[in-house]
């Protein structure tokens, strides 16, 4: 079923446009995973059960589908592909021997990962409380409306009322015979190392900057960690990041395979955490700024709909379908409280400039912005950026907006060390993808490339 | 007219300049690999030495996960759970392994759990206040609160902790009596 799914998403990513070969691993997973959940959703709805073979077999149709419609699209590889292919990585290897250590190293921390994973049941409260457990009910009850919203039982889990994106896939790898879930972690943190090789690779043009700046980023500590977890955060780091980073592409280059790319990233992502809207809107209206003189907002209203009819569509199934509607307790209006400004400001600030949790990432991440401010300024730099802290800052009202501490309306202390400290991922592969594309980076790159050239 | 002889006009194509390789550019070709080498592991043994989190990453749960590989594959997935969360878990495997999947289990009141810190075998009485999170070992059984009970006939059985639980069985001889158990009601 795993295979399945990746080879499903594999077809969309390539129907879409996508051509580059890691490109395509990376997204694979990723759009399987957010096709599957829809689709189960779906036939759930339509009174189908959730099982592997229900699963199997819309899979099986879409990629039918996908392979009839887009047939036209679909060149056949030619006689001399494998040749090609060859000649490519020898002539790349060639130029870039040197990247090999890094690579190497690169492979070692993602396979220690993935053991790790694969190795430990769950046991991550959140996971435990949530997710996983979702997902065993789902396996053994074959439908989303099951005895996890029973009012008898009272679990009274918030999480059991997150979008079902994760628990579906979940469900799938317990239907198709795996003791633990984890495959869809580890999934998930190849995906985004190779997205990330693909995005830094086509940037820079230099594999030794591209390998080491994917090190870079997978290693930040707190993010690898919880990669090995059964928890949401690495793969919405992967659906908003990433699904940013192609919508910021379309809006700079205007390819439609990075706008529908990003577009279905985020849709996905709205399927698992409903925080990706905060990535989504800066998409939005990033798309608006690229239209505003066409006075055509096409592709922004595409992306809402896109974003915002999962969200809708989940919001009805908790209220009338399972009767199990959860408020977060957000304060719909303004309103200013210093104490409050003050205690989140300490907590934040102590979380994020943390190099045990981070190591350098957001250092890096700074040092850079900060050169753009000194001497390198160039204008997609200054908007990637501004994009950035954008989302931050609208990341970081929602924390002030947020009721906390059962109606005091003091911080939580765990939501910002342990919510707000895992949901700062999603901005790891936009900040990296800053770093490189930086007219500083690019100054240097260029000098390495000529050396090689 | 001019004519060019013995030109062909190449249209809509660039010419292409011939590169040539020189030794030199081999050399530097070479040198700067070598360089990204150096520079590579450099910077990431930078990394590993200078910073707390990557050297935490690499030495301790990279490395600590290869290293253990080998043992830990060895235990069942039950054993590896129970090595993690403890006393708790197993107990929790326990009532799954001696109930049918359709037992309703009642369970004692939360503050009766005897953890570590009242000379019991509990690590944290919290665990089994998340009644999702103690559901979550013994599913498809239901867990009950004895404080949720109003009548016992929906009851399949009693989970015995700390000896809680035997009032349900006033007959049971005293010297019989386990500390953990799970018991059948009638």
């Amino acid at each position: 079923m795993i295979l399945i799914t990746f080879i499903l998403g594999f077809i969309l990513a390539y129907a879409i446009g996508f051509r580059k070969p890691l490109l395509l691993v990376g997204l694979a997973y990723p759009f399987g995973a957010g096709v599957l959940c829809i689709g189960m959703f779906g036939l759930d709805m339509a009174g189908i059960p959730i099982s592997a073979f229900s699963g199997a077999s819309w899979s099986i149709v879409l990629i039918s589908i996908l392979l009839y419609t887009g047939r036209s699209q679909f060149e056949l590889p030619k006689p001399d592909f494998i040749q090609v292919q060859l000649d490519e990585i020898k002539n790349s290897f060639q130029k870039n021997w040197g990247a090999l250590p890094v690579f190497a190293f690169l492979i070692y921390v993602l396979y220690g990962i993935s053991v790790k994973a694969m190795l430990w049941p769950t046991a991550a409260s959140d996971s435990v409380a949530g997710y996983d457990f979702f997902a065993k009910i789902i396996a053994n009850e074959h439908t989303l409306n099951n005895s996890a919203f029973d009012t008898e039982l009272d679990y009274g889990s918030v999480r059991l009322t997150y979008p079902p994106l994760m628990p579906i896939n979940y469900a799938m790898a317990y239907m198709s015979g795996w003791v633990l879930p984890k495959i869809v972690n580890v999934l998930f943190i190849i995906s985004s190392a190779s997205l990330i090789l693909s995005l830094l690779n086509s940037l820079s043009k230099n594999w030794f900057v591209a390998v080491f700046m994917t090190v870079f980023f997978i290693s930040t500590p707190e993010f690898l960690a919880m990669s090995a977890l059964t928890l949401t955060n690495i793969p919405t780091s992967l659906y908003a990041g990433f699904g940013f980073i192609f919508i910021y592409k379309y809006f700079l280059f205007g390819n439609r395979p990075d706008f529908f790319g990003g577009t279905l990233l985020l849709c996905f992502g709205m399927w698992l955490r409903s925080e990706v809207i905060l990535f989504a809107l800066a998409g939005i209206l990033l798309l608006i700024y690229k239209d505003f003189k066409k006075k055509s907002f096409r592709s922004a209203l595409q992306l809402s709909i896109a974003v915002f009819t999962p969200y809708v569509i989940w919001k009805v199934f908790l209220d009338y379908v399972v009767n199990a509607s959860h408020q977060q307790g957000i304060r719909m209006y303004f309103f200013y409280d210093p104490q409050k400004i003050e205690d989140l400001v300490r907590l934040i600030k102590q979380v994020t400039f943390s190099t045990q949790y981070y190591g350098w990432l957001i250092m890096v991440f700074l040092a850079f912005s900060f050169s753009l401010v000194l001497k390198f300024k160039r204008k997609e730099n200054a908007i990637l950026l501004g994009s950035i802290f954008f989302i931050w800052g609208l990341y970081v009202l929602l924390y002030y907006q947020m009721e906390n501490e059962f109606g005091t309306g003091r911080i939580s202390v765990p939501y910002i060390t342990a919510g707000y400290k895992r949901g700062i991922f999603s901005f790891f592969p936009i900040m990296v993808y800053f770093v490189v594309s930086s007219s500083f980076m690019q100054f240097f790159v260029k000098k390495m490339n000529k050396w090689v050239d | 007219m001019k004519k060019n002889k013995g030109k062909k006009k190449s249209i809509g194509k660039r010419p292409v300049k011939k590169v040539t390789k020189t030794k030199g550019t081999f050399i530097f070709r070479i040198l700067t690999n070598l360089g990204y080498c150096l520079l590579g592991v450099t910077l990431l043994y930078l990394m590993y030495s200078q910073n707390v989190g990557y050297n935490w990453l690499y030495g301790s749960l990279i490395k600590g996960s290869l290293d253990s590989r080998a043992q830990v594959s060895e235990l069942t997935m039950d054993q590896r759970i129970e090595s993690k969360l403890g006393f708790d878990v197993r107990y929790l495997h326990f009532l799954r392994d001696n109930t049918p999947e359709d037992a309703v289990i009642l369970f004692p009141p939360v503050d009766s759990i005897k953890t570590k810190k009242d000379g019991g075998q509990f690590a944290d009485n919290r665990y089994f206040s998340n009644k999702t999170w103690t559901s979550y070992f013994i599913y498809p059984r239901k867990m009950v609160y004895e404080t949720q009970v109003e009548d016992l006939e929906q009851i399949s059985h009693i989970a015995i902790m700390n000896f809680w639980g035997y009032k349900y069985f006033p007959d049971a001889p005293k010297e019989s009596r386990a500390e953990f158990s799970v018991l059948p009601l009638q």
